[in-house]
C-alpha cells in the first residue's frame, strides 16, 4: 500500500496507523499519549495532522492508513491544530522547568518549543494536585501531569499489575494509587521513563544533577541472567541514575527496578577500600602495590607446604567472564583443581551429565512461540521481573503457563494452573506425571535456581528429565547469578575446564571443599554471610584453615574476622567486563566509573598474579578474543540429562526446609541497594510454617528444628494454610540468621 | 488499614447476576452496577474496604474500582445524607431560574452543593447534568422522584414534608 506524507510516497502495511509509518520513516509527529508498546487511546490530541479530504485534523496515532492517503505534517492546518492542543495542555501545567528534574529531556518542553506559542494568554488560576508518597523509588509532582495515561496503561498492559489509575473526571482528574496504597510493581521504574513530563520522577536522582551535564555509559545488568541492557548516567564520576538501553531481543524498552536502582549497592557503607593482611591476629593495612605480591607468596608457600589438593577456591557467578577466565586459568596453571562457582548448591551428583552450560533453550524473543511454558520452582515476578513483560506478551498470544513450586506465589501474568507441593510430593509426581493438556504440543520446561539449592537436586533433575520426556518438552534453565553460564563454560567447576572439557581427575566441589579441612581457601567476589549453601559449614572451615584469602568489594563481619589477606576489588561498573546471558549471548561493557584509587581492577589483580608466576599476561582484548574463539568452537545443542545412577526416593516423614530467593537479596550488590530495600517487597521477610507442623508441635510459641544435629529455635513465624504439608519456608535464602542450609530436610523436636 | 468488608451472600448473588450479563472473561463492565448495589446496602456510599472487597470478588484491580467510583457522580465515596437532592442546572433549567433554586436550597439547608446536612437528613448532590425533564424546567429530583415547574415556595413545601 502507498501513502503520501508531505507529498512523498511511502510504503505501508494495511494494518498500520499514520504515526507508525511516520516513525518508521523518521518523520516527526509530536505525541504524548502514544507509545509503541502501549495500546492507543488518542487522548492527548497532540499528534493531529491534516489529511487531504478530511475536514478536521485527525490524530495520527489512531487513524489507520488508506490507499493513497495524503497526509501533511507541516501544513498550516496541522500547525494550527497542534498549537491549539499545546495551549490546552499548558493551561494547567505549572511551567516550573527551572526546578524540574525532567527539564532538558522533557517531551512537553521539546514539543512546546517546537509546536507551541511563545507566550501565554492564560490569566486564571492553575490547578494544583496534592502529591502522594507512592514509592521509595518514584517521587511525584502531580501538578505537572498532563493525563496522557501512559503510566496507567503500562501497569495494566505491560507489568500486568494496574496500580495507578485516573481518578475523578474533567478538571479534577488526577493520577493516583488506590487509597493509601503505593506502587509495588517490580517494574515500576518504567513509569518514570514513560512519563513525558516531570510528574513521575526518579527519587534517587532527585535534584542530583541536570540532565545536560550527565555522561551516558552502556552496561549490562549484573542482577539476573537475562542480561538487560542499561545506560548508566554519570555525574562527577558518580552513577546518578539508570535508564534502559533499548534492545528488542532482551529488555525492549523496559528495565526492572532491580536493574534500574541496584547500582546503589556500589555506594554501600561497607565497601572495602583498603588492602589488608593479618599479622599477629590483627588486620593491618597494606599498600595496594604490595598486596598482590603478599597473596602470591601466601599461595605459593601453601603449595610448597601442602599439596595443591589442600587449596580450595570459590568464585561468585556474578563476576565477569574475564575474571572467571583468569581465575581458573591462574589456579589450574598453579595445579589447583578445587574450583567452584556453585556456592549456593549442596548436591553435585548431577554434574557429569549436566549440559555444557545452563541455557534457556530458546531466545527470549521466541518464548511466545511455545504452547506451554512450565515453570519449575521459579517465581518470575520476584526472580526475573523483566520476564514478566515477555510472559504477558506470550499469554496474549495463547501460550499457557503452568507453575510447580513448594510455595504459593503471585505472578503478574495469568497462570493456567499452579501446583503447590512439597519437595517429596513433587518428586513422586514428576515420576508419573503427564500434564495431559501439554501432550504433543510445543513445550518448554524452565528449571529455576531454587531447584539447584535442594539437597536432593540430582534426584530432582532426573525426575524432571523423565517428566519432560513424558510430555515431550524441551528443558531450559534460569540461573541464580547473571553469569552462571560463564561459571560453567569457562571452567569454574571442579570437573570441567574451559570450554566444558571434561577433566579426568576432577577437583572437589563447593561442598566437599568445606568438608575436607583444606589449608588454604581463596574467595573471589563472595559474601560469606549469604552466598553459601550452609554458612555454618563455611565458618567451620574458615576457622580450621591456615590461610583465608578474600578478593572482595565489601568488608563483611565474617571477612573481617577470618581473613588473612583482603584484596579490595572493583565492582562490575568499575572495570571492563562481559556477561553471558541465559540465551548464550556474550555482552561486553566498559568501565563506567573509576573507583577509589586503592581499589584494584578485579581482572588486573588476577592478571598480576599470572605475571608474578611467569605465566602468560593478558589484556582485556586478548581475553575477549580468547573467549570468543572458545565459545565459537562449542556445540551448544543442549544435552539432555541422562543420569545412569539410581537414586532412592526418600520417603521418610522428615520436614522440608526450603527458602525463597528474595527479590532484593539475590546478589551482593542488590542486597546493599538502600532504596530497593525500603520497598514493600523488601519488608516481606519471615518464616512460614505449614499448619500441620504447627498443630503437631506442643510448644506453640517456639518451634525447635534439628538440622545436622544442631537445634535451632524459631520463635517468630507465620502459619500459612496455603503451604504444602510438612514444610517450613524461609522468605529469604540470603539471610542465614536462623538457618544452616538454604534447602534441606530437617526434623522437629517436640 | 481499614477492616475487611465481607460481602453478604445476598449481595454476592445480585453481583453474580450482573456479572452474568457480560462475557465471562470480562469483569470490568460489572463494576458500576455492583457499586450501586453495594452502595444501596450501605447508606448510600461505598467505603475503601467495600471497594477492596469488590475488586477481590470480581478479580479486577482495586484502582479499577476506584476509577469507576470517582468518575460517576451517582456513586459516593463519602458518607451522605439519607435524602438525595439533585437540582438540575443544565441549559433549560438554568434559563428558567435553577440557579435561584439552588441558592435557595443551599441557604435553607445550610450546606453547599456537594455536601450533606449535619443531621444527615439531606445530601445536595453536585454536578447534575440534564435529568431529561426539560419540559418541566426548572426541576429537581429527590430520591429518584421528579418535581417540576418549581417555585421557591414549592421547594420549601416539598423539603418540609420529607422525613
Ligand atoms: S503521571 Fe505522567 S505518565 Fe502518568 S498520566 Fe501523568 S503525565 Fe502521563
Ligand atoms: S499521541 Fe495521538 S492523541 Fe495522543
Ligand atoms: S436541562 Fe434540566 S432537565 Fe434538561
Amino acid at each position: 500500500m502507498k501513502i503520501y506524507i508531505n507529498n512523498i510516497e511511502y510504503d505501508a502495511n494495511p494494518d498500520e496507523t499514520i504515526i507508525q509509518v511516520a516513525d518508521r520513516n523518521n518523520i516527526k509527529i509530536p505525541r504524548f499519549c502514544y507509545h509503541k508498546h502501549l495500546s492507543v487511546v488518542a487522548s492527548c490530541r497532540m499528534c493531529l495532522v491534516e489529511i487531504e479530504g478530511v475536514k478536521f485534523a485527525q490524530p495520527a496515532c489512531s487513524t489507520p492508513i488508506k490507499e493513497d492517503m495524503r497526509i501533511s505534517t507541516k501544513s498550516s492546518k496541522t500547525k494550527e491544530a497542534q498549537k491549539s492542543t499545546m495551549e490546552f495542555l499548558l493551561i494547567n501545567h505549572p511551567l516550573d522547568c527551572p526546578i524540574c528534574d525532567q527539564a532538558g529531556e522533557c517531551e512537553l518542553q521539546d514539543v512546546s518549543l517546537k509546536h507551541g506559542d511563545d507566550h501565554s494568554k492564560y490569566l486564571e488560576f492553575k490547578r494544583v494536585v496534592v502529591d502522594k508518597d507512592i514509592s521509595p523509588l518514584i517521587s511525584t509532582e502531580m501538578t505537572r501531569c498532563i493525563h496522557c495515561s501512559r503510566c496507567v496503561r503500562f501497569g495494566e498492559e505491560v507489568a500486568g499489575n494496574k496500580e495507578l489509575g485516573l481518578i475523578n473526571r474533567g478538571e479534577f482528574t488526577e493520577i493516583r494509587a488506590f487509597i493509601e496504597d503505593g506502587v509495588s510493581s517490580e517494574l515500576s521504574g518504567n513509569m518514570i521513563d514513560l512519563c513525558p513530563v516531570g510528574a513521575l520522577n526518579n527519587k534517587l536522582y532527585s535534584y542530583k544533577a541536570r540532565t545536560w551535564d550527565l555522561k551516558q555509559h552502556p552496561i549490562i545488568s549484573p542482577h539476573d541472567c537475562i542480561g538487560s541492557n542499561i545506560f548508566y548516567h554519570v555525574y562527577n564520576n558518580e552513577i546518578v541514575r539508570a535508564i534502559p538501553k533499548e534492545n528488542s531481543d532482551i529488555n525492549q524498552t523496559w528495565l526492572s527496578d532491580r536493574d534500574r536502582f541496584g547500582y546503589q549497592g556500589i555506594y554501600s557503607k561497607d565497601r572495602c577500600y583498603v588492602s589488608k593482611h593479618r599479622k599477629n591476629k590483627t588486620l593491618e593495612r597494606v599498600d595496594s602495590q604490595d598486596i598482590i605480591k603478599k597473596v602470591n607468596n601466601a599461595i605459593n608457600s601453601s603449595l610448597d607446604k601442602n599439596t595443591s589438593s589442600k587449596i580450595g577456591s570459590f568464585i561468585s557467578a556474578q563476576s565477569t567472564s574475564e575474571e572467571m577466565f583468569l581465575f581458573q586459568n591462574l589456579l589450574r596453571k598453579l595445579g589447583i583443581k578445587n574450583i567452584d562457582h556453585r556456592t549456593n548448591e549442596r548436591d553435585f551428583d548431577y554434574q557429569d551429565t549436566y549440559p555444557l552450560m545452563p541455557s534457556l533453550g530458546c531466545n527470549i524473543n521466541d518464548l511466545s512461540e511455545y504452547d506451554n511454558i512450565i515453570l519449575i520452582g521459579v517465581n518470575i515476578k520476584t526472580e526475573y521481573p523483566i520476564l514478566t513483560v515477555r510472559l504477558n506478551e506470550s499469554v496474549k498470544q495463547d501460550t499457557k503457563i503452568y507453575s510447580y513450586h513448594y510455595f504459593n506465589m503471585d505472578e503478574d501474568f495469568p497462570v493456567e494452573k499452579k501446583f503447590v507441593m512439597n519437595n517429596t510430593d513433587l518428586l513422586s509426581l514428576f515420576q508419573e506425571h503427564t500434564l495431559e493438556s501439554c501432550r504433543n504440543k510445543k513445550n518448554l520446561l524452565v528449571i529455576g535456581p531454587n531447584i539447584t539449592y535442594f539437597s536432593n537436586q540430582s534426584v530432582f533433575l532426573q525426575a524432571l528429565d523423565k517428566f519432560a520426556k513424558n510430555i515431550n518438552s524441551q528443558i531450559g534453565y534460569l540461573t541464580d547469578f547473571c553469569n552462571s553460564t560463564s561459571g560453567w563454560i569457562l571452567g569454574n567447576v571442579p570437573h570441567r575446564t574451559i570450554g566444558g572439557v571434561k577433566l579426568d581427575n576432577p577437583g572437589l566441589n563447593a561442598t566437599e571443599m568445606l568438608e575436607n579441612d583444606l589449608s588454604t581457601l581463596i574467595f573471589y567476589n563472595l559474601d560469606p554471610e549469604n552466598d553459601f549453601h550452609n554458612s555454618s559449614a563455611l565458618i567451620n572451615s574458615l576457622q580450621k584453615s591456615e590461610c583465608n584469602i578474600f578478593f572482595t568489594s565489601y568488608l563483611t563481619p565474617i571477612i573481617e574476622k577470618y581473613a588473612d589477606y583482603i584484596v579490595p576489588i572493583s565492582t562490575y561498573a568499575e572495570s571492563d567486563g562481559s556477561f553471558i546471558n541465559i540465551e548464550g549471548r556474550f555482552q561486553s561493557f566498559n568501565k563506567v566509573i573509576t573507583p577509589n584509587s586503592n581499589v584494584i581492577d578485579g581482572w588486573r589483580a588476577l592478571n598480576e598474579l599470572n605475571i608474578l608466576n611467569n605465566h602468560q599476561a593478558y589484556t582485556i582484548e586478548s581475553i575477549r578474543s580468547e573467549l570468543s574463539s572458545t565459545l565459537s568452537k562449542i556445540d551448544f545443542t543442549s544435552k539432555i540429562l541422562i543420569d545412569k545412577k539410581k537414586y532412592e526416593l526418600d520417603k521418610s516423614t522428615k520436614v522440608h526446609k526450603n527458602s525463597l530467593r528474595h527479590i532484593y537479596s539475590t546478589d551482593q550488590i542488590v542486597r546493599r541497594a538502600k532504596s530497593l530495600n525500603e520497598t514493600i517487597q523488601a519488608n516481606n521477610k519471615s518464616v512460614y510454617v505449614s499448619r500441620d507442623i504447627f498443630d503437631d508441635s506442643e510448644n506453640k510459641k517456639i518451634l525447635k528444628v534439628v538440622e545436622n544435629n544442631r537445634v535451632f529455635k524459631i520463635d517468630n513465624f507465620q502459619i500459612r494454610d496455603d503451604l504444602p504439608s510438612r514444610t517450613i519456608v524461609y522468605s529469604s535464602s540470603f539471610n542465614n540468621k536462623f538457618t544452616e542450609s538454604k534447602s534441606t530436610f530437617v526434623s522437629l523436636k517436640k | 488499614m481499614t477492616n475487611k468488608y465481607t460481602i453478604p451472600i445476598a449481595i454476592k448473588n445480585e453481583i453474580d447476576h450482573v456479572r452474568a450479563k457480560f462475557p465471562s472473561n470480562e469483569n470490568k463492565p460489572a463494576i458500576i452496577e455492583s457499586l450501586l448495589i453495594l452502595q444501596h446496602h450501605n447508606d448510600g456510599f461505598v467505603t475503601d474496604s467495600i471497594m477492596r472487597s469488590l475488586a477481590e470478588y470480581l478479580s479486577v484491580s482495586e484502582i479499577d474500582v476506584l476509577e469507576v467510583a470517582t468518575f460517576y457522580t451517582m456513586i459516593n465515596t463519602e458518607p451522605v445524607g439519607r435524602n438525595v437532592i439533585s437540582i438540575c442546572n443544565n441549559v433549560s433549567c438554568m434559563l428558567r431560574g435553577s440557579d435561584d433554586i439552588l441558592k435557595h436550597v443551599e441557604k435553607k439547608l445550610c450546606v453547599k452543593v456537594g455536601q450533606s446536612t449535619t443531621d444527615k437528613k439531606f445530601f445536595l448532590k453536585d454536578e447534575i447534568e440534564c435529568l431529561a425533564a426539560c419540559n418541566g424546567a426548572p426541576m429537581m429530583q429527590i430520591n429518584h422522584k421528579n418535581y417540576e415547574n418549581l417555585t421557591l415556595d414549592e421547594v420549601d413545601d416539598i423539603l418540609d414534608k420529607i422525613k
